[in-house]
């Protein structure tokens, strides 16, 4: 009785959604990513929003699934949401789905698109897949630079231009809008703020006439982009209100043959007041690999560090992460990868240890984390 | 003054016979990239080609909103056409996609069976393109491009 019930629940599900492809040319796509990973830090301290802890686990932030419907409304409109659900320490949300984007689409003419909701916000060289792990050769993207900016969204606006010259491809795109965001609280912060905040929950912040670019130029085999946007903040928890802050990054990317070359630079200012909440940072990483028919394995150096105000509570941290990729299916890829971390001693600010805290929850010297994962597109 | 327009047309004719017969003739062997005959180009560049298969360029060079197609992976048509126009692999194409479709930036072309319904299908698609290997090149297409 129950698997009659399922099968026609299903077929019911089946024909509505053939009756939504009729009317409007709905394309669904989606991918999948499950990790597993491990620290072996000595005093048990979890790294980067628990990405990594003393247990093995799977139900990390790196782990999740996505599902984007996209429809063709007509010649020029379309429209487009993500769904996706990821693990991580999100208490009664854990693994519950959420639009991340969702946005409507004008093609103004076939170089120039309006787009208009919850858009992506192009604050890095993949910001446009990071969420995506089949598209790129490590676990995760390097964490010293794709932790500095919690916003993954938009919502406003932006304009897309895109034209080609021979194969070379052009982009510009402009943007603006607002976020409500969540961060999770930023450590030494959490030891030092007068009003202190738990380390290791999130804290929401409100980002204003927030107005940005990202331009990129590349082919098939190379890509060089540079964004960069300025935001008024808002962290209402601490107290922070209509500060500023800029967000500026530098990036190319090479797969040509079997060679493969990932670099960014990015750097975080924001005025004094804000230092709390978000100090200025600078970081960088650079990858390389090289491709051995379905194999890639690669190496990648990754550093963050203080930046123009050299705040104390900066964050500053180094690290050598190898890792190897296995195409074994052609939309699936295995990966497994070790990432050696180290903070910088501290120079004293802290009375809580001769370390740092780098993107661990504690100060602590260094660990090793062994991660091991899945991702699929389909 | 009927007349004069009909024979202007009938004129016509003659050249536009020397101009198909001066086509150079595929070979069996060769991949034919064809167009639906109302396609207002004369010939395409395996750049254009490129780009339109990558989702870069969405239209002809005349501005005309192309609809590309391929084959099936399995096919050799597709293999060709991957190895000699594309030069990649079926994994690096992947891959793109990946990243282009995520992006809010496209999807890839549809796929077809084999030679037969792509032949079928750019007869009956205003703006379709396709490859079909030249044993299997029917009526009612045109054919921008050879490649031996």
């Amino acid at each position: 009785m129950n698997r009659l019930l399922t099968s026609l629940s299903l077929s019911a599900v089946l024909s509505i959604a053939s009756i939504n492809l009729d009317a409007a040319e709905v394309e669904v796509s989606g991918y999948f990513s499950a990790i597993g990973t491990y620290s072996d830090n000595e005093d048990n301290i979890d790294y980067y929003n628990n990405t990594a802890t003393k247990n093995v686990r799977f139900d990390g932030p790196d782990s999740r699934i996505g599902i984007q419907f996209s429809a063709a409304i007509n010649q020029r409109m379309s429209f487009t949401t993500v769904l996706e659900a990821t693990g991580g320490e999100q208490q009664d949300r854990q693994f519950g789905f959420e639009a991340t984007w969702a946005y409507a689409g004008y093609q103004i003419t076939p170089d120039l698109e309006l787009r208009m909701g919850k858009v992506k916000l192009p604050s890095f060289m993949i910001s446009d897949y990071a969420e995506v792990g089949y598209a790129y050769p490590w676990i995760r993207p390097p964490e010293e630079v794709y932790s500095t900016n919690p916003m993954k969204a938009l919502n406003g606006l932006d304009m897309l231009y895109s034209t080609n010259l021979g194969s070379w491809n052009f982009l510009f795109q402009l943007y603006g809008g607002s976020n409500n965001n969540t961060a999770v609280t930023h450590a030494p912060a959490a030891d030092y703020s007068s009003t202190p905040a738990q380390k290791d929950e999130t804290f929401t912040f409100v980002t204003r006439n927030m107005l940005g670019f990202n331009t990129s130029i590349g082919n098939d085999i190379f890509n060089f982009r540079v964004g960069y946007f300025e935001t008024k903040v808002d962290v209402p928890s601490m107290g922070l209100e209509d500060l500023m802050g800029s967000f500026g990054g530098v990036g190319f990317n090479l797969d040509w043959q079997n060679i493969v070359i990932y670099s960014e630079f990015i750097r975080r200012e924001t005025v004094e007041e804000m230092e709390m909440a978000f100090p200025d940072q600078d970081a960088h990483y650079t990858t390389l690999g090289y491709r051995i028919g379905n194999f890639l394995p690669h190496i990648t150096y990754a550093r963050i560090d203080k930046g123009k105000d050299d705040s104390i509570f900066a964050l500053k941290q180094e690290s050598i992460k190898t890792g190897l990729r296995y195409d074994f299916e052609e939309n699936a890829a295995l990966k497994f990868e070790v990432n050696y971390v180290k903070t910088d001693r501290d120079p004293g600010d802290f009375t809580t240890g001769d370390y740092g805290y780098g993107l661990f929850e504690s100060p602590t010297e260094k660990a090793t984390i062994y991660s091991l994962g899945v991702d699929v597109i389909f | 003054m009927m007349m004069h327009k009909l024979l202007r047309r009938l004129a016509l004719i003659p050249l536009l016979v020397i101009a198909t017969g001066a086509m150079p003739q595929a070979m069996a062997s060769d991949l034919v990239i064809i167009t639906h005959p109302g396609t207002n180009i004369e010939g395409i560049s395996m750049t254009e080609l490129f780009n339109i298969y990558m989702g870069t360029t969405k239209s002809f060079s005349d501005g005309s909103r192309a609809r590309p197609a391929h084959q099936e992976k399995t096919r050799p048509a597709r293999s060709a056409f991957v190895k000699k126009v594309l030069k990649k692999t079926e994994s690096q194409i992947s891959r793109y996609w990946s990243r282009r479709k995520f992006s809010g930036k496209g999807s890839p072309p549809e796929t077809l069976k084999d030679n037969q319904a792509v032949q079928k299908w750019v007869k009956e698609t205003p703006g379709g393109l396709g490859y079909i290997e030249g044993r299997h090149l029917g009526r009612g297409v045109k054919v921008l491009l050879i490649i031996p």
